[in-house]
């Protein structure tokens, strides 16, 4: 059996919609159930490093992977202050792999080359996505077998969505393969109008792939940002975290069935 | 909410894009460096000019800290100590010294000379290639531009005398041989 750490992408090509604290939540749940995480910062803004408080070294974090270097990378995974959760983080440098690697073949792969050659070291790999498609984001997609994508419930967060679907279905027909998507509501406020609308649009228009978990509008989530703590581990939002905690359940059921059908 | 009319010939140019980042390295022709015999060359660019460095000179390929403005007249590549990665260097702005006058992008990569305190700054340094010797039109006498060791005329592509280039740095950089100090005045 191939001991490839299970990777999901969070990816939305809309900015602000709660990526990269969705990458940190599920990061951090699935550390404080004990396992070996790695949470990889593919965004040139690197907002998750920050978040985390760690910083790229000499390598340049993320940047790494596209060095000639396959293996250099490594040495630019930090430990973040949450026992069995490890980050690989970024530099503004990423924004340039674009113009230097955007026409080179196979620069889409490193992340997947990179996660294969790393033995049992890691059960998860989470990747934070940048908003914009390029070969961050595209590293991102190759690698994963999941994406999720937080949507923010408003009318401008579904044609992001729209976009994301459109490149999900290009990058699937380029590899000849498929990874499961699910579509997560975010920022979920009832009490307006545009968030009920949004959200009922969802269901119609993305039912077989919106996740029942919505994660609500909670204040707390950006305390606890500034805190460098995961949402789990921050008393004040414990409603936020209580809906991350229903999203990692989903996930992890879906991720299950998907084995047991692949064994079949 | 409308639905935005397809666009044919952006969606081919997107395909080509995710089809060539997403072909398997060991299928795609871009590298010939192990399929050829010949010696192998990163290829670089800086101020719109195509270079290319013999590969065991370059220690590696760094991202760009911010560099100087701020140059001297008669030197203008010579951008000063930068520090990269802990360590310091002597950073050469590569387009001004092979193309001075030519219109600059700002530099995205570092390469480390090995053996030196040099590094060169410039634009992008992303892919190799393989030289043999009689692809290279040699420069058989020195002339001014002591960096050049000579022209690919098919890839239009300059290649860098490294040692020659280094000479250049020394004497004209006029920097001390240990301290780089008194350079501040
Ligand atoms: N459920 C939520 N309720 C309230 N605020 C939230 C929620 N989720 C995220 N935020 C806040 O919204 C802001 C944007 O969130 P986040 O950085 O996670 O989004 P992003 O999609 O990663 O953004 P970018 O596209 O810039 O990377 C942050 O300040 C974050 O703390
Ligand atoms: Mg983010």
């Amino acid at each position: 059996m191939s001991n490839l750490p299970h990777t999901w992408a969070i990816a939305n090509q809309k900015g602000g919609v709660g990526k990269t604290t969705t990458a940190v939540a599920l990061g951090g749940l699935l550390a404080r159930q004990g396992e070996r995480t790695l949470l990889v910062d593919m965004d040139p803004h690197a907002s998750m490093s920050a978040y985390l408080q760690c910083e790229a070294g000499p390598a340049g974090g993320s940047w790494a992977l596209f060095a000639k270097d396959r293996q250099v990378w490594q040495t630019e995974v930090c430990q973040t202050a949450i026992e069995h959760l490890e980050l690989l983080p970024a530099v503004s440098a990423l924004a340039t792999v674009d113009r230097q690697f955007g026409s080179v073949p196979g620069m889409g792969r490193r992340l997947a080359e990179a996660l294969q050659s790393l033995g049992g070291r890691y059960q998860r790999v989470i990747v934070d996505c940048p908003p914009t498609l390029g070969v961050p984001m595209v590293n991102a997609l190759a690698a994963c077998e999941r994406v999720v994508s937080p949507t923010q419930t408003e009318f401008m967060a579904l044609r992001g969505l729209q976009h994301m679907q459109a490149t999900l279905a290009k990058i699937s027909h380029s590899l000849g393969g498929i990874s499961a998507w699910h579509v997560v509501a975010t920022l979920y406020d009832p009490r307006t109008h545009a968030s009920t609308v949004c959200l009922q649009t969802l269901r119609e228009q993305y039912a077989e792939h919106l996740a029942n978990s919505v994660i609500p509008m909670d204040t707390q989530l950006r305390e606890a940002s500034h805190a460098g703590v995961p949402p789990h581990a921050w008393p004040g939002a414990r409603r936020a975290a209580r809906a991350y905690d229903n999203l990692l359940d989903e996930l992890l059921a879906a991720e299950t069935q998907s084995q047991s059908e692949g064994a079949a | 909410m409308s639905v935005p009319s397809v666009e044919p010939g952006h969606e081919a140019v997107l395909n080509d894009y995710l089809d060539a980042l997403l072909t398997p390295e060991s299928t795609a022709q871009q590298e010939p460096v192990d399929t050829e015999p010949g010696s192998h060359y990163r290829l670089c660019s800086a101020s719109g000019v195509a270079l290319a460095l013999p590969e065991d000179a370059v220690e590696s390929a760094l991202p760009c800290p911010p560099l100087p403005t701020a140059s001297r007249a008669d030197t203008p590549w010579y951008l000063g100590p930068v520090e990269c990665s802990g360590r310091s260097f002597e950073v050469a702005h590569l387009g001004r010294l092979v193309a001075p006058g030519l219109s600059e992008q700002p530099a995205a990569v570092l390469l480390p000379l090995r053996e030196s305190d040099w590094a060169l700054a410039c634009d992008e340094a992303s892919q190799m290639v393989s030289l043999r010797e009689q692809d290279v039109r040699w420069r058989k006498t020195p002339g001014s531009r002591s960096w050049l060791a000579g022209t690919v005329s098919a890839r239009r592509v300059a290649v860098i005398d490294v040692a020659g280039m280094l000479d250049i740095f020394r004497s004209e950089a006029n920097l001390p041989a240990v301290t780089t100090e008194e350079n501040e005045k």
